[in-house]
């Protein structure tokens, strides 16, 4: 078993990976587990506890003995579609839960935010997509002044 | 602030209808009490621009939940349909609509409607005239590329504003004009639309805007004000209907109030000689239904939802389809629904794009990839953001009496039991989304989409777009309220959102139909009553 911030660090590495499987910084940089974490236990109290028995359950169920962190990406992605596809509602909504808190984690603005909630450093999602981030407006776009 | 003891009507929600007949009923000259579950957002104070703060479903700005964040959402459960939205608070889901609004397709508004086409175009210019409604003269860069592509592949323009064959057009938005350049982009040196990109995440623009002069014109910053400036109109937020009020006449069951609480649990009763609901497709049927209220069947029924599909695709150079209004052009193609550009921040974007309903196993056709992306194959396409066009499709589904909203067995909130909101789509419909969506394909290569790049998100059906769970009709087996939008089985009970739509509409954006629907409604409700 491993510890559940290792888990939903694993998970979240998978949907977006960083070094060594991927040139660019991705959620494991970021610890976006304690995003995940703390959606989870809003949900339900309890939950990223849950959300490791499970996974790491799966991972065993792929490869005996394996914790779900132990697995490469490809296995991990692999436990992921697994849970989204599964037969009980519940679970298939738990696995797109997942896979939005982690992509979320990234290219939301949470990596950018202070301890008081304030963005005060460019969030991860921002550098990787080249967004500028909200604008007051595009003069560019705007009409030309009437003479 | 104004206050209203003794109303003459009470209307349930203050979003994108509510506030439309609020304000008409007031203007008449009669008092209205609107109930608003959520509250009345300061846009200069309240909206950060910040995806995930405004739009995420457990704690943002915008959600279906109280007020106060730390406290969880309102509960729903779902069949078919992951993605339940909507936003408690005056505006309602206007806060975060891409405020598009054309009108409804004539063809499917003849076919169904009980009230014709011809007879709502009074309506349809009157609110247009109030909001405004402004055909933008300037596309932005994304809008502008759409346009190629269109033209590339032969789809005419077009500029009526009803719908009679396909075609291209520049976007009825819901926006004030563009602003003209200035040296900083602050009001009063700055009015109108400053063309942020921001219409969903929230339009709090231009900066220091007062309330009223907020460019994208949803009801809290334009039906809702006009409302209480009539002196008759009071907004009580945090009040969360829970029980339609009615007493026994001679000639049948008629509404007589609302039963309501606020924010510390307290309940109330508001009396009023007419009562309207207008808390969206998924509330007001299920208010009905809490009340127990006579059904002969149809309540809760027909629900459409336009079931979106999302697709995308890369070009040699920046596209930076977060600049513009969300959606400055469409093309509409009457007999399976519209195409339009949206311009989208990362975040959302990425929600919409690859959290599609399957695992992506290469696509078929013109798509190289369709659904789900993970891994390096996703950060691949996040990097791609400022090259991307993304076009959505929405869809003319059709009206059938197995979708829509019943009352969810052993789950409830602490107003009612929670809705159960279900929503699978027929043949004809996926069938006509097939079309529109190969179209799509066809608009994207004919502006110059890298080929291989082509993706479709597979997109789950949501409630972006949602009507019809209370019909208009004649007949009360397959209708809810009659052609004033009156019900059949309790009279002086209205309803002013969009579940009176017997159809979609043919596929495009609701809201001015609904807010059209509304203001005819409200001259009904005078000629009836008062």
């Amino acid at each position: 078993m491993a510890a559940p911030d290792e888990v939903l660090r694993a998970l979240a590495e998978t949907v977006v990976p960083g070094p060594p499987h991927d040139p660019s910084f991705g959620a494991a940089e970021i610890q976006a587990e304690g995003f995940i974490a703390h959606y989870l236990e809003s949900v339900i109290p309890g939950l990223s506890e849950g959300v490791a028995t499970i996974l790491d359950g799966m991972a065993t169920e792929l490869r005996s003995g394996a914790a779900f962190p132990d697995l490469t990406l490809e296995e991990r992605g692999a436990v992921l579609r697994k849970l989204c596809e599964h037969e009980v509602q519940d679970l298939r909504e738990l696995g797109d839960l997942l896979l939005a808190l982690s992509l979320a984690s990234v290219y939301g603005e949470w990596s950018g935010l202070d301890e008081n909630g304030e963005l005060s450093r460019l969030p991860l999602g921002w550098e990787l997509t080249g967004w500028p981030g909200p604008a007051e407006g595009y003069q560019a776009l705007l009409r030309k002044r009437s003479r | 602030m104004v206050r209203v003891n003794m109303p003459d009507v009470v209307v349930v929600g203050c979003g994108g209808g509510g506030a439309v007949i609020a304000k008409e009923l007031a203007e008449a000259g009669l008092g209205v009490v609107a109930l608003e579950a959520g509250p009345w957002h300061d846009p200069q104070k309240d909206f950060t621009g910040l995806e995930w703060d405004m739009l995420n479903p457990v704690d943002a700005v915008f959600r279906w939940g109280p007020a106060d964040r730390t406290k969880p959402p309102w509960p729903r459960r779902r069949d078919g349909i992951p993605l339940l939205i909507s936003t408690a608070g005056v505006g309602g889901n206007t806060l975060h609509f891409g405020a598009n609004c054309p009108r409804g397709y004539p063809g499917p508004m003849e076919l169904d409607w009980p009230i014709g086409y011809a007879e709502m175009i009074p309506h349809y210019e009157k609110v247009e005239a109030t909001l405004p409604i402004v055909v933008p003269e300037i596309a932005s860069p994304k809008d502008q590329l759409f346009i190629r592509g269109c033209e590339k592949i032969g789809i005419d323009h077009v500029s009526a504003p009803d719908v009679m064959r396909s075609g291209w057009r520049m976007q009825p938005n819901a926006i004030l004009p563009v602003a003209e350049e200035a040296k900083e982009l602050r009001y009063p040196s700055t009015d109108g639309c400053t063309q942020c990109g921001q219409c969903i995440v929230g339009c709090r623009f231009p900066d220091n805007a007062p309330l009223e002069r907020t460019a994208k014109r949803s009801t809290n910053v334009s039906y809702a004000p006009l409302a209480v400036r009539t002196g008759r109109c009071e907004i009580r937020t945090g009040c969360f209907a829970t029980r339609i009020l009615t007493e026994e006449t001679k000639d049948g069951v008629r509404a007589r109030g609302i039963r309501y609480r606020d924010l510390d649990g307290r309940v109330f009763e508001q009396d009023a000689r007419v009562v309207v609901l207008a808390g969206g497709a998924i509330e007001t049927p299920r208010l009905w239904l809490a009340s127990e209220l006579p059904n002969d069947g149809a309540v809760g029924r027909y629900l459409t939802t336009h079931w979106f599909e999302y697709v995308s695709a890369e070009f040699g150079d920046d596209v930076e389809m977060y600049m513009g209004q969300t959606a400055m052009a469409r093309a509409d193609f009457p007999g399976y629904g519209f195409v339009e550009s949206q311009g989208l921040g990362p975040l959302t974007w990425a929600f919409v794009s690859f959290l599609g309903r399957s695992w992506n196993d290469g696509g078929e056709g013109p798509w190289t990839t369709k659904g789900r992306l993970i891994g390096a194959a996703l950060k691949r396409k996040m990097e791609s953001y400022r090259r991307t066009l993304m076009l959505v499709a929405s869809v003319d589904d059709e009206s059938v009496e197995s979708n829509g909203v019943s009352l969810a067995d052993g789950l409830a909130d602490e107003n009612n039991p929670a809705p159960f909101v279900r929503y699978h789509a027929t043949p004809t419909s996926i069938a006509r989304r097939e079309w529109l969506v190969a179209k799509a394909a066809e608009i994207l290569l004919g502006a110059g989409a890298i080929p291989e790049s082509l993706h479709r998100a597979d997109a789950a059906p949501s409630t972006v777009h949602m009507h019809g769970t209370m019909r208009m009709g004649t007949d009360p087996a397959t209708s809810v309220v009659d052609d004033a939008c009156e019900a059949h089985l309790v009279k002086r009970l209205f309803v002013g959102d969009t579940s009176p739509f017997p159809n979609g509409i043919g596929g495009p954006n609701p809201t001015l139909t609904a807010q059209a629907l509304a203001t005819r409604t409200a001259t009904k409700i005078v000629e009836r009553y008062f």
